[in-house]
């Protein structure tokens, strides 16, 4: 497969100290690859090119996909690794549910501070290595994990102390530093994969999304944490463009940009912030929209919005929003049994009613 | 960012500023990327979901660290760090691309060092155990209706009904019906993530706030070392040999 590089594009800031232009990190890896400084996990088998900020393209692999999953999917929202599954199997795609992956350690890190850079950077190479021996492209289920792995991948790039300790590591585990041509968020392929949901989707489930009325939450760490590989550019469009796609009339609310109040730390240490932070967030969404459903693509956010909306009854608020992830949806819409396949009955923020409007029996 | 780049607003101020945590902080590389001069115009605030419910500004972050002002920077390194919520709005917003997020988390990672962060840190040994002998950080077991009594009378019922509800849902996935941590991840694969922690001297900053989890990684790599270190040998000789 041949590798267009797009190069330089344009002249402003771009985080580069005092240096005003704008990169493609991918021109940035070519180089040290041709170096012999790192190697590129390229990409296996078909793609689609999707557009990211100042017209780069992003190539979004549509077969051989690594999952790496989500310890907070996993342990909270089991339905979305589930879901995750379920759309590529009635898709036929190819896909590698590996047990010598670890968490990214990020939830970790930024909850804590304990750990370091030279640990956060190695254990994202020994698993993007894991998906490399395997001869996978690596994709991820979680948002705190994808914004890490561009972290990460910015960093091992631009800096070469990092990139020498992390191979030390890596080294001493008989590994070596191999970085993925592209970092994607499972979201993106889902989106990428929009038209192909909807030609194998069961029209009767595409009868009951039809006309439900929807907002959409992104994780921060989906697109503010490094905010240049987001298909879309600036703002995320993944979500509510698969979901668009199904038939779901996506709206706008005026405090989208918001951070749902996961905090990391806050979540299990300090939930009043976050509580106060939902009630902001819950308010513009009733408010504005009083949606059918509140869609999402990131583990924290997820469980924040489908965990705070009961206790806000103590400030005299009633909110009963189904929290919906993209691959939720989708594996709806083809089909999925709501609860033994979608496992949308381990959310607390009742999903009955929205099941009854799409015409989905569940028990 | 690249190694050669220069940024001339950091490095004015690291040459005159003084004080033991400023010259710790500016140790950290990705302080030169995360400060491009500030205009104090307070984007960063206004965006700032800590900045809404606490005494805390990414804008105040940025000024203390131009500013090199001791007495602030205790300040938050001693407490408000641990407000930040980490969602990197400050540095989306931020016309000069500084990234208050990326100063934090600099500081909270020399706070750790520093014995600092014990009170920051408490509730939190669970999940630190689980990171270092799981490879995991969370498990079906830690979401108990006790611990997160605010969820709701669903998780209540949730909690009781897990292990047949993850087996349903589960079925023909093997690793994924456990309880105990997010998923099986076999015990080369944490002995692996366990020598990265050595390694990378994250452990040994472990102990600076849990020190019995340190004994109990290291006995437990103790335990595993003889079989695992063979497996790794296997590893990189397969690896030499691909290089041939
Ligand atoms: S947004 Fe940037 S320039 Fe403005 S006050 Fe905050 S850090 Fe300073
Ligand atoms: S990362 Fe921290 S400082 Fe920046 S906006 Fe979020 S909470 Fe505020």
């Amino acid at each position: 497969m041949s590798y267009e590089i797009n190069d330089v594009k344009t002249g402003i800031n771009h985080g580069k100290g005092m240096n005003y232009h704008v990169h493609d990190i991918r021109a940035e890896m070519k180089k040290l690859e041709e170096e012999g400084e790192i190697k590129i996990a390229h990409l296996i088998g078909p793609y689609k090119e999707e557009e990211v900020m100042y017209g780069i393209k992003k190539r979004v692999p549509l077969d051989m996909h690594y999952q790496h999953k989500s310890c907070g999917q996993c342990a909270n929202l089991p339905g979305v690794p589930r879901s995750n599954f379920y759309y590529r199997d009635k898709l036929g795609i190819k896909y590698y549910n590996d047990m010598q992956q670890t968490s990214c350690t990020a939830w970790n890190y930024h909850a804590s501070g304990l750990g370091n850079l030279v640990q956060l950077a190695s254990v994202a190479a020994r698993n993007w290595h894991r998906a490399y021996e395997e001869g996978y492209n690596f994709t991820i289920h979680c948002v705190t994990s994808f914004g890490n792995y561009l972290e990460m991948r910015h960093l091992l790039v631009g800096n070469k102390e990092l990139r020498d300790s992390v191979k030390k590591v890596l080294a001493k585990l008989g590994r070596e530093l191999v970085i993925p041509e592209e970092i994607i968020h499972d979201s993106e392929i889902a989106y990428a994969l929009r038209d192909k949901i909807l030609a194998s989707a069961d029209p009767k489930r595409l009868e009951g999304i039809k006309g439900l009325r929807a907002v959409e939450h992104y994780g921060c760490h989906f697109f503010k944490q490094v905010s240049d590989d987001i298909i879309g550019g600036k703002r995320p469009i993944v979500v509510g463009g698969l979901a668009s796609t199904l038939g779901v009339q996506m709206e706008e609310y005026s405090k989208w940009f918001m951070c749902c109040g996961f905090g990391f730390r806050h979540i299990l240490v300090n939930r009043e912030f976050t509580r106060s932070a939902q009630n902001i967030k819950l308010k513009a969404i009733k408010q504005e929209v009083d949606p059918d459903m509140i869609l999402v693509n990131c583990t924290g956010c997820g469980t924040t919005f489908d965990k705070t909306q009961w206790i806000q009854k103590v400030v005299g608020e009633d909110y009963h929003y189904p929290v919906v992830f993209y691959s939720q949806l989708a594996a709806l819409a083809l089909g999925a049994h709501p609860f033994k396949e979608a496992g949308l009955n381990f959310h607390v923020t009742p999903v009955e009613p929205l099941l009854d409007k799409m015409g989905i029996a569940y028990n | 960012m690249s190694e050669e780049t220069k940024n001339p607003i950091t490095e004015k101020i690291e040459s005159t500023k003084g004080g033991h945590f400023y010259k710790e902080i500016m140790k950290d590389f990705r302080i030169k990327e995360s400060l491009h001069g500030c205009l104090n115009c307070g984007t960063c605030v206004a965006n700032c979901p800590a900045a809404a419910f606490y005494d805390y500004s990414p804008r105040e972050v940025c000024q203390m660290i131009i500013e090199g002002d001791e007495e602030t920077i205790e300040e938050y390194m001693k407490g408000k760090i641990w407000n930040c919520a980490q969602c990197y709005s400050c540095k989306y917003r931020c016309p000069k691309e500084n990234s208050a997020a990326d100063i934090v988390m600099a500081m909270r990672e020399i706070a750790v060092r520093e014995g600092l962060a014990a009170e920051a840190l408490a509730g939190y040994t669970r999940i630190a155990k689980l990171v270092l002998t799981r490879g995991n950080q969370l498990a079906p077991d830690m979401l108990s209706p006790d611990a997160f009594p605010d969820w709701g009378p669903r998780m209540i019922e949730l909690s009781s009904k897990k292990m047949e509800m993850r087996e349903e849902l589960f079925e023909g996935f093997p690793g994924m019906n456990v309880v105990d941590r997010a998923w099986a991840a076999e015990d080369y694969t944490i002995y692996e993530m366990q020598k990265i922690w050595e390694e990378s001297g994250a452990l040994e900053k472990v102990g600076t706030v849990f020190p019995f989890l340190v004994d109990i990684v290291q006995e437990d790599m103790e335990d595993k070392a003889e079989e695992m270190e063979a497996k790794i040998q296997e590893k990189k000789e397969k690896l030499e040999a691909s290089k041939k």
